[in-house]
C-alpha cells in the first residue's frame, strides 16, 4: 500500500520517550498512560477516576511535566467558587476602574483535582472553557491560552462528599480512565524505592518525581496534527457508526451516544493508531479506546449498572467486519 | 387494522358526518328537508357527547326519536310503498346511527350505509352529473374508510397522502369495475326498482289547444336524440317526428279519443288495422328513401313513440310491447317512465291508398256543435264554416282548394310566438278573421277546421319538427322547443297526405328549425331564449348534450342486447370461457403488480467485492469449525483460526495484512479508481482464501 507509511522515526522515538517517562512516575500502568497520551494527542480533556491514593494526581502531574506545558493545579473543594477558578474584577483605587484578575484557569493545562468535590455551580464554570477555549465574565470574553487541556481527577461518585458530574459535563471529557490497583511487581518496586528515601521529611515528595519536559509546544502540535491525519476507511467508519447506532437502539441504554461522542471516538481512535505507529485506523484501535471514550457517556437502563461493562457489551454485540 | 375497538378521533367523526351530509344533499329533492336537520342535530349531539358536555341518550329516548322520525317520514311521504319512502328509511337509519358512533364497528357500518345512501341518488336521476357527484361521495367515504384502517399515528401525517391513497385505490378498482360492467349479465327483472310511475308528463300532450305548443317554444330540454344508420342525414324538411294523431275536435281542443259527451255515435273503429302486409312488402322492395335510426326518447309519461312517417318497427327490436295503430303511429303498451330506446325504419314515400269508410269519413269531417247558454245546440265558428263552403264552391278540386287556403295564409297572416289569447267559443273565427297571427297549432287547427268545413277529411298530427345536429353530425338532438303540429288531409287516390300550413306562413321554421326562426322573429323573448341565441351557449349546450347522450346510450342504456354485441365484437364470441378469461386477465392485471410489490424480496444493494471476499472467508474457515464472533476483529479471528489450523498460519497472516490494508488502509471518500482497485485486491484475497486448506 503506497499510502500506508511508517511514522518518521524521530517522532516515534519522542512518543516512546513520553510513555517511558510517565511510566517512571506511575509504575505498571502502561495502558492507562497510553490512553491519557492518546487523549492529549486527540486534543481532548481527560478525566481520571479512581479511589483516593491510586495515583491520579501523579499521572496528571507527570503528563503536565513531560509535555512542557504551563500548568495550574486547582484543588476543587466544596467551597470553591467560580470566581476562584475563572478570575475576578477588582476595583483599582489608583486608576479608578475595574481590573480583571485572571484566575488559575488561564493556563495551558489545568489540573482539576477532585473535581466532583466541588459544587455543580463551580463545575459548570468549566463548561465554556472546556468546549470553546474561552471564558466569559461580566460581559467580556477572554481567550484561554492554546493549547488548553483539562485533566480532572475524581473519586467514584458513590464516595461521600461528592457532587457527581452532570451528563453535560461528562460529555465534554473525551476520555475517562480508571487506574486500578497496581500489579504486585509494580507495587513492590514502588515500595522499595520509597523505603530507600529514608526520612519522613522527604516522604511526601517521594511519590512526586519532578519530570523534565520532553517536547515543546510546537512539537506537541505537530504530533497532534499527525494523529489527526491518520487514514480512516469507509469500512471502518461503517463499523464505528454501527457501534454508536447500537447504543441508540439497544434496550440496555437509557440514552444513545451523542454525535459529539462519536466524533470523540473517532479522534481518540486515530490518536491511538498513531501511538501504535500506524497511519491508518483499524477496528482494534477503536476497540482499545472504546471503553475510555464511551464508558462515561453511557447511562444504563438499569440505573446501577457499571458503565464500563455497558461499553464492553456494545463491543461484544456489534459485528466488526460486516453485518 | 390493529386498532380494533379503538376510540374514534373527533376528526374521524367530522369526516364521516361530512361524507354523509354530502351523500344526503341531492336526496333532499325527494325527501323531506327535516331529515337534513335531523342529521345535523345527531352529529352535533355526538360531538357534544365526545366533549363530555352531553350524556349518551338513554335507550328509551333513542327509541322515542326513532318512532317519531319514522312517523314523520310516513306523514311526509304520501305513498308509503314508493321508492321515496324506502330511500327515506335508509337515510333515516344513517342519520340516526350517528348518535351511536362510538366504536370502530359503528364507524364502518356508517361508512357502508353512506355508500348505499349515496348510490340511491341514482335511482332518481342517473345523469352524468349525478353519477359524478355520487363518485365524489364515494371518494370521501373511502377516505373515511382509509382513516379507520390506519393507526392514529399514520393518518396524523398528511391529508395529501390519504387522498393519494384513495385515488390509487379508485384507479385500481376502475379496470375491474369496467370489466364487471361489461360482462356481468344484466338481469333486468331481478334488479328493476319500482321507479316513479307518476312522473310529470312533459312535451307533446294527447290533446291540442291553440297555445299549448307555444308554451314549449322556449323549453330547450331534450325531447329525444336520434342516431341515423350509415351516416344518413335527412334534410330538415323531412324531419317530421310524428307522435300522436288527433282526429277529434270539440271546438277548442283536438284529442285522440272522442269526447265522452259528444254527439258522435260511440264505438266507431277508425281502421281495423294498419296495412301491415303491404307496408312490409313495400319495405322489401327498398326502392324508396329508407331511413334506419335509433331513437332515445326522454321520459314522456305517455305511450307513443315519435317516428318519421311511415315507420316499421325494426325487426331487431326486442320490445314486443310495441304496437302500430291504424294511422301508423307506434305506441308502447306501458307509458315511458324512464329513458327509452327504440330502433325503427322509416319509408317516407309509402302511402296507404285505401278508401275511407263512411264512418271514417264522418269522423274526419266532423265539426263540433256546442251547447249555448239556453242548452240548445248551436254552431260555433260560423264564419270559418262559411269560408270552407265558399272555397269548396270556388275550387271543386281539393288540391286547388288547399292551395288557395295556403295562399291566403301566406298573404296576410303572420307567425308569432305571442299570438295573444284566443279563448272564446269562436276561437278559429277570431284567428282567421281578426288576429291573423299565431303559432303552428293555430294554423294547423284552423286549416283542419276549414278543410273539414269544405268536406275534405283532415286531422291533426302532433310531434316534433326538425332538430339540431350534434357538432360531428353523429346524432340529432330534438328539444321541446321543436314541438310542432301539422295537418294530415285525405285525398282520393293519395291517401293521407301531410299538409303543414306553417310552411306557408313561415317556411324558415321548417327549413332552419325553431331556434333560427325565433332569432329571425327577434321579438321580445325571455332571457333563456336570448341566452340560447348566443352561439357560444348553444355550442356548449350541444356538446354537453352529447356527453349526456353518450352516457345514456352506452352506460345507462347498456342492456343485454348491447352487451351481447359488444362482448362479441371485443372477444370474438360470447362463450363462458372467453368471459371468464377476460375477467381473470383484468383482475390479475390489477392484482399481480400489487402482489409483486408486496411480496417481491427487497432488492439488496450488491455488497462491495471485499465484503464478498469476507463472506467467502467466513464460509471457508467454517470448514475448520472456526466461526466469526460478534465484536471480533479480523486479526483476532485469524489468530484463533491459526491456533486451530497451524498449516494455514502463513496464509492467515498474509490474509490478515492484505485484508486489513484493503479494508482500512484507504481513506474514506477516495472513490476514484476505487472500484477497479478493490476488485483487483479482492481477487488476490480470494485466491488466498482458496489456498486455505480444509481437510
Amino acid at each position: 500500500m503506497n499510502n500506508v507509511k511508517k511514522i518518521d522515526s524521530t517522532q516515534l522515538a519522542v512518543l516512546e520517550q513520553l510513555i517511558a517517562a510517565i511510566g517512571q512516575a506511575l509504575l505498571g500502568k502502561q495502558t492507562q498512560i497510553k490512553l491519557a497520551l492518546t487523549c492529549i494527542l486527540a486534543s481532548g480533556h481527560l478525566l481520571i477516576e479512581d479511589l483516593p491514593g491510586m495515583g491520579k494526581t501523579t499521572l496528571a502531574h507527570a503528563i503536565a511535566d513531560v509535555l512542557g506545558l504551563r500548568y495550574n493545579r486547582v484543588q476543587f473543594t466544596s467551597d470553591l467558587l467560580p470566581t476562584d477558578l475563572l478570575g475576578v474584577s477588582i476595583f483599582n483605587r489608583t486608576e479608578q476602574n475595574f481590573e480583571f484578575h485572571r484566575g488559575p484557569i488561564f493556563t495551558q493545562l489545568l489540573l482539576a483535582d477532585e473535581i466532583n468535590r466541588t459544587t455543580p455551580k463551580t463545575q459548570s464554570a468549566l463548561l465554556e472553557a472546556m468546549e470553546e477555549g474561552q471564558v466569559s465574565i461580566e460581559g467580556a470574553t477572554y481567550e484561554l491560552p492554546s493549547p488548553f487541556f483539562v485533566i480532572a481527577t475524581q473519586n467514584p461518585s458513590h464516595n461521600s462528599g461528592t457532587y457527581p458530574l452532570p451528563e453535560s459535563q461528562l460529555d465534554r471529557f473525551m476520555m475517562r480512565i480508571q487506574l486500578g490497583y497496581p500489579s504486585r511487581e509494580a507495587e513492590l518496586h514502588m515500595l522499595r524505592s520509597v523505603s530507600n528515601h529514608v526520612g519522613a521529611r522527604n516522604r511526601s515528595n517521594s511519590s512526586r518525581v519532578k519530570l523534565s519536559a520532553l517536547v515543546n509546544q510546537e512539537q506537541l502540535e505537530s504530533l497532534q496534527d499527525k494523529a489527526a491525519s491518520v487514514v480512516v476507511s469507509d469500512h471502518l467508519l461503517d463499523y464505528l457508526q454501527r457501534l454508536i447506532q447500537f447504543s441508540r437502539e439497544d434496550n440496555a441504554f437509557k440514552f444513545g451516544i451523542s454525535p459529539r461522542g462519536s466524533m470523540a471516538l473517532l479522534c481518540a481512535a486515530k490518536a491511538w493508531a498513531f501511538l501504535e505507529n500506524r497511519n491508518y485506523l483499524l477496528p482494534e484501535d477503536v476497540q482499545q479506546v472504546f471503553v475510555a471514550v464511551i464508558g462515561h457517556r453511557l447511562v444504563g437502563a438499569a440505573s446501577d449498572q457499571a458503565t464500563g461493562t455497558l461499553a464492553e457489551y456494545i463491543l461484544a454485540q456489534v459485528d466488526v467486519l460486516y453485518e | 387494522m390493529n386498532n380494533r375497538g379503538a376510540k374514534l378521533r373527533p376528526a374521524d367523526i367530522n369526516w364521516l358526518a361530512t361524507a354523509l351530509l354530502l351523500a344526503m344533499l341531492p336526496l333532499l329533492n325527494e325527501l323531506p328537508w327535516w331529515m337534513l336537520t335531523l342529521t345535523v342535530v345527531m352529529y352535533g349531539w355526538r360531538v357534544q357527547i365526545n366533549r363530555k358536555k352531553l350524556l349518551n341518550p338513554h335507550k328509551l329516548l333513542k327509541f322515542a326519536v326513532l318512532i317519531i322520525s319514522m312517523g314523520l317520514l310516513a306523514v311526509s311521504i304520501q305513498n308509503i310503498f314508493s321508492l321515496q319512502s324506502f330511500v327515506g328509511l335508509l337515510t333515516l337509519t344513517a342519520s340516526l346511527k350517528i348518535i351511536e358512533l362510538e366504536q370502530r364497528r359503528d364507524y364502518l357500518l356508517l361508512v357502508f350505509l353512506g355508500c348505499f345512501v349515496s348510490a340511491s341518488q341514482l335511482l332518481f336521476d342517473n345523469s352524468v352529473l349525478v353519477f359524478g357527484y355520487t363518485l365524489g361521495c364515494f371518494f370521501v367515504l373511502h377516505l373515511c374508510l382509509l382513516r379507520a384502517n390506519f393507526s392514529p399515528l399514520v393518518s396524523a401525517l398528511l391529508p395529501a397522502r390519504e387522498l393519494r391513497k384513495v385515488m390509487v385505490i379508485f384507479l385500481q378498482a376502475l379496470p375491474i369495475a369496467m370489466v364487471l360492467f361489461l360482462v356481468v349479465p344484466r338481469i333486468g327483472g331481478l334488479w328493476q326498482v319500482p321507479l316513479n310511475t307518476d312522473v310529470a308528463k312533459t312535451g307533446v300532450s294527447d290533446s291540442l289547444t291553440m297555445g299549448s305548443i307555444g308554451l314549449l317554444s322556449q323549453d330547450y330540454s331534450p325531447a329525444m336524440r336520434v342516431t341515423f344508420a350509415a351516416q344518413q342525414k335527412p334534410s330538415n324538411a323531412e324531419l317530421y317526428w310524428r307522435g300522436v294523431v288527433l282526429p277529434y275536435f270539440d271546438g277548442r281542443t283536438w284529442s285522440r279519443q272522442a269526447p265522452q259527451d259528444s254527439a258522435q255515435p260511440a264505438g266507431i273503429k277508425l281502421l281495423a288495422k294498419p296495412q301491415q302486409l303491404q307496408l312490409n312488402s313495400f319495405a322489401k322492395q327498398a326502392t324508396s328513401t329508407k331511413y334506419s335510426y335509433q331513437v332515445m326518447l326522454e321520459v314522456t309519461g305517455r305511450r307513443w313513440l315519435y317516428v318519421l312517417n311511415t315507420a316499421v318497427i325494426a325487426p331487431q327490436s326486442s320490445d314486443w310491447s310495441l304496437t302500430q295503430a291504424a294511422n301508423y303511429s307506434i305506441a308502447r303498451s306501458t307509458p315511458i317512465v324512464e329513458r327509452y330506446q327504440y330502433q325503427v325504419d322509416s319509408y317516407l314515400d309509402y302511402t296507404d291508398t285505401r278508401e275511407l269508410s263512411a264512418a271514417q269519413y264522418q269522423i274526419y269531417t266532423q265539426l263540433p256543435d256546442s251547447l249555448d247558454a239556453s242548452g240548445n245546440t248551436a254552431a260555433t265558428n260560423i264564419k270559418s264554416r262559411a269560408l270552407g263552403r265558399q272555397l269548396r264552391a270556388k275550387y271543386p278540386e281539393s288540391q286547388a282548394l288547399i292551395a288557395a287556403l295556403m295562399a291566403r295564409f301566406n298573404q296576410d297572416f303572420s307567425y308569432t310566438l305571442n299570438p295573444g289569447k284566443l279563448e272564446s267559443k269562436n276561437a278559429i273565427d277570431d284567428f282567421l278573421f281578426t288576429t291573423k297571427q299565431g303559432y303552428c297549432e293555430h294554423f294547423a287547427s284552423s286549416s283542419a277546421f276549414v278543410l273539414r268545413a269544405a268536406g275534405i277529411p283532415a286531422r291533426i298530427a302532433a310531434g316534433y319538427q326538425g332538430g339540431q345536429w350534434s357538432s360531428d353530425s353523429s346524432y340529432l338532438l330534438v328539444t321541446q322547443a321543436d314541438a310542432h303540429a301539422w295537418v294530415e288531409v285525405w285525398l282520393a287516390g293519395k291517401g293521407w297526405v301531410r299538409l303543414d300550413p306553417t310552411t306557408a306562413v313561415a317556411p324558415e321554421r321548417i327549413e332552419l328549425g325553431s331556434t333560427s326562426l325565433i332569432a329571425a322573429l327577434n321579438t321580445n323573448m325571455g332571457f333563456v331564449v336570448q341566452l340560447n341565441q348566443l352561439s357560444l351557449v348553444r355550442e356548449f349546450r350541444l356538446s354537453w348534450d352529447k356527453v349526456n347522450y353518450q352516457w345514456h346510450r352506452w352506460v345507462i342504456g347498456y342492456d343485454n342486447q348491447l352487451q351481447f354485441s359488444l362482448v362479441k365484437k371485443l372477444l370474438g364470441g360470447v362463450d363462458a370461457w372467453r368471459i371468464g378469461l377476460l375477467i381473470l386477465l383484468v383482475v390479475s392485471a390489477v392484482l399481480l403488480p400489487i402482489l409483486l410489490m408486496v411480496y417481491w424480496p427487497r432488492r439488496k444493494a450488491r455488497p462491495a467485492p471485499l465484503l464478498i471476499s469476507l463472506q467467502k472467508l467466513d464460509k471457508k474457515i467454517a470448514g475448520l469449525k472456526v466461526y466469526r464472533r460478534k465484536g471480533e476483529t479480523l486479526a483476532a479471528l485469524l489468530d484463533r483460526a491459526s491456533l486451530v489450523s497451524q498449516v494455514n498460519k502463513g496464509i492467515f497472516s498474509m490474509l490478515g495484512d492484505k485484508l486489513n490494508s484493503a479494508l482500512y488502509g484507504v481513506a474514506a471518500s477516495q472513490l476514484t479508481d476505487e472500484v477497479s482497485r478493490t476488485r483487483k485486491v479482492s481477487l488476490e484475497i480470494d485466491a488466498l482464501i482458496k489456498k486455505i486448506k480444509v481437510n
